[in-house]
């Protein structure tokens, strides 16, 4: 007897959000030479001992400022240490910043934005009066200050940036929040007795997923951006662990003698910004193709 | 129209409160004893009680946050502990400075920034778009601060065609480099904000309609298009304007321009915390009255916009 409960149908093998975007981030060459610096630089930060040819901080007073040749590629510093080493090193602080502040800042800005946007009323509205304080600073000055109140060290670079950081994602995990606690899946949740938090964490968090992977993304370039701008005001990392806003602060008096001295780490942090931008750009394009023009 | 502008100015209240909270606050865990920190090492300590029973700082808090709001409601802001002149007089005389070179970065970077971002929109998906896109995430991605450096290292120190800092006689030449400096970076996102509007504008019907008439790509974009595309481009604007007092820190130090950011970068030098305080709770008013000159504006740019 012929088996008529085969259909003969081919099944199109399910497809997630993750696999489409993907596939569309692939295709973008811009993202992926962005996604390409990003692993570039985070190997030289994490194999820094390994890579860097000479000790950071060894001082060769001998050599001070010497141009860039075969034995100091990018050159020496006023101390003759070597500007390549230095800025390997440096990139350890750049990335280090960039992920720790992002990841206060999102924890910071997730808990906020979803606690304002599910609450509603004066939860919400105490915590966006709070949002539009802190937005309604400069955010360079506001960090500066912070930065001088709270004293040296890197820990306090991670305060300062963190607590301007967070507003824009609390801003869009709350209008996320708003749109979807009223949507149906959110209902019969609450109506099968699902907890607050349980509802906010498992079902409506994973709904913010995809744009906040893009503010995390664009966000570690401005805070690598504002620690490069913090370190040459002198209030970053404390001397002599070197950061590459630092040594363009220190380079700045021999700029007419020595303009490799400013150079070079001018274009490791463009290099490192512009790959999280790029990539931060094809994501949003790869995630949300509605945006993409 | 006066209706929402008083409706704002209340809503401004709470918002300029906190700010001044968190000015106060910053105050409050500054290392140090602010009378030391004023009046030096060598104070002796019936002098430094003197003082501090004179200025109410051994009053609990809360009444010290109420004088301090009173105090900024009259414009004191304190004095500096370095020069000991009020620190509102001092910002006044810098502020001029630092409003010229904003004037002037804003020229720079709405005229690149608008014109750069038609060029792409009008070539969308064209080589000329893609490059001006990678050109404009690469000015985006560059430190205002070395961005600085390279411009004098190659129009002052190689070339010598502009001075290199300070403000000189005040002419032109001195402006040129802080205010390209400052308004690359801001043209490069105006550039794409314009594109991606004027995208959406172009591909409406009232330009369709624009075209099928006959008129010139000229008048189409830069009469039909633009217009139309302004409220972004000036809600950019407006919110940068704000914003070069943060880009002033850095261009300021740079060029050695005696403005505001640079009276900051001092101040942080010398680490007088009163002036870094004042200069904070200064920028973040501007900031304030910027977004709510930028937000009555959309009226005047659309009239279709009503304030109720």
């Amino acid at each position: 007897m012929e088996n008529t409960n085969v259909l003969d149908v081919k099944m199109e093998k399910g497809r997630s959000l993750w696999y489409d975007s993907w596939q569309r981030l692939k295709k973008n060459p811009t993202a992926m030479f962005g996604l390409f610096l990003i692993i570039f630089l985070g190997f030289v930060a994490i194999f820094a001992p390994l890579l860097a040819p000479y000790d950071p901080n060894k001082i060769s007073l001998r050599e001070n400022v010497d141009p860039p040749s075969r034995a100091h590629w990018f050159g020496t510093d006023y101390y003759g240490r070597d500007i390549l080493s230095r800025i390997i090193y440096g990139s350890r602080i750049s990335m280090t910043v960039g992920f720790v502040v992002q990841f206060i800042t999102l924890v910071i800005g997730v808990t906020l934005g979803a606690v304002a946007g599910y609450f509603g009323g004066k939860v919400d509205m105490l915590i966006m009066r709070f949002t539009d304080v802190i937005m309604s600073f400069p955010g360079l000055l506001l960090i500066i200050a912070m930065r001088v109140a709270l004293g040296p060290g890197l820990f306090n670079v991670f305060i300062a940036l963190s607590v301007v950081g967070w507003t824009g994602k609390a801003r869009l995990v709350r209008s996320q929040v708003l749109a979807i606690r009223e949507q149906d899946f959110v209902e019969a949740a609450r109506a099968l007795g699902v907890k607050t938090h349980r509802i906010i964490i498992r079902h409506i968090l994973p709904n913010c997923i995809a744009p906040m992977i893009v503010s995390v993304t664009m966000g570690i370039a401005g805070a690598i951006m504002s620690e490069a701008g913090l370190s040459f005001l002198g209030l970053g990392v404390q001397k002599p662990i070197p950061s590459w806003g630092s040594i363009i602060n220190e380079g700045l008096q021999y700029i007419r003698v020595a303009p490799w001295y400013t150079l070079f780490p001018g274009f490791a942090i463009a290099l490192t910004v512009l790959g999280f931008n790029l990539l931060g750009d094809g994501l949003r394009d790869a995630l949300d193709p509605r945006l993409k023009h | 129209m006066f209706e929402y502008l008083i409706r704002r100015l209340v809503m401004m209240i709470p918002v300029l409160l906190g700010v001044l909270f968190i000015t106060f606050l910053l105050m409050f865990v500054i290392p140090g004893d602010p009378i030391t920190n004023m009046m030096g090492q060598r104070a002796n300590d019936e002098v430094i009680e003197r003082i501090r029973k004179d200025l109410h700082l051994d009053d609990p808090w809360y009444i010290q946050f109420f004088n301090y709001i009173g105090r900024t409601l009259r414009g004191d802001l304190g004095q500096s502990f370095v020069t000991h002149r009020p620190v509102a007089v001092e910002i006044l005389e810098k502020l001029p400075n630092t409003a010229r070179l904003a004037i002037s970065t804003m020229i720079v970077a709405s005229i690149m920034g608008i014109l750069i971002g038609i060029l792409a929109a009008v070539f969308h998906n064209t080589w000329i778009d893609r490059t001006v896109m990678v050109f404009a995430l690469i000015f985006i991605s560059t430190p205002v601060f070395w961005f600085g450096l390279i411009l004098i290292y190659i129009f002052s120190i190689t070339l010598g065609w502009l001075p290199i800092s300070g403000m000189g006689d005040g002419s032109i030449k001195y402006l040129i480099l802080p205010a390209i400096t400052l308004g690359t970076r801001s043209s490069a996102f105006l550039a794409r904000m314009t594109r991606s509007t004027m995208l959406e504008v172009i591909r409406q019907d009232f330009i369709r309609t624009a075209r099928s008439k006959g008129l010139s790509q000229k008048i189409v974009i830069f009469k039909h298009a633009l217009k139309n595309a302004m409220i972004p481009i000036i809600t950019i604007l407006g919110l940068d304007f704000a914003s070069y007092l943060n880009g002033s820190v850095l261009t300021e130090t740079i060029f050695g321009w005696p403005g505001f950011g640079r009276y900051v970068v001092q101040a942080i030098n010398k680490r007088d915390f009163q002036v870094i305080a004042g200069s904070v709770m200064i920028g973040a008013i501007i900031f304030v009255v910027a977004n709510l000159l930028v937000d009555l504006s959309y009226g005047f740019l659309d009239p279709r916009i009503r304030y109720d």
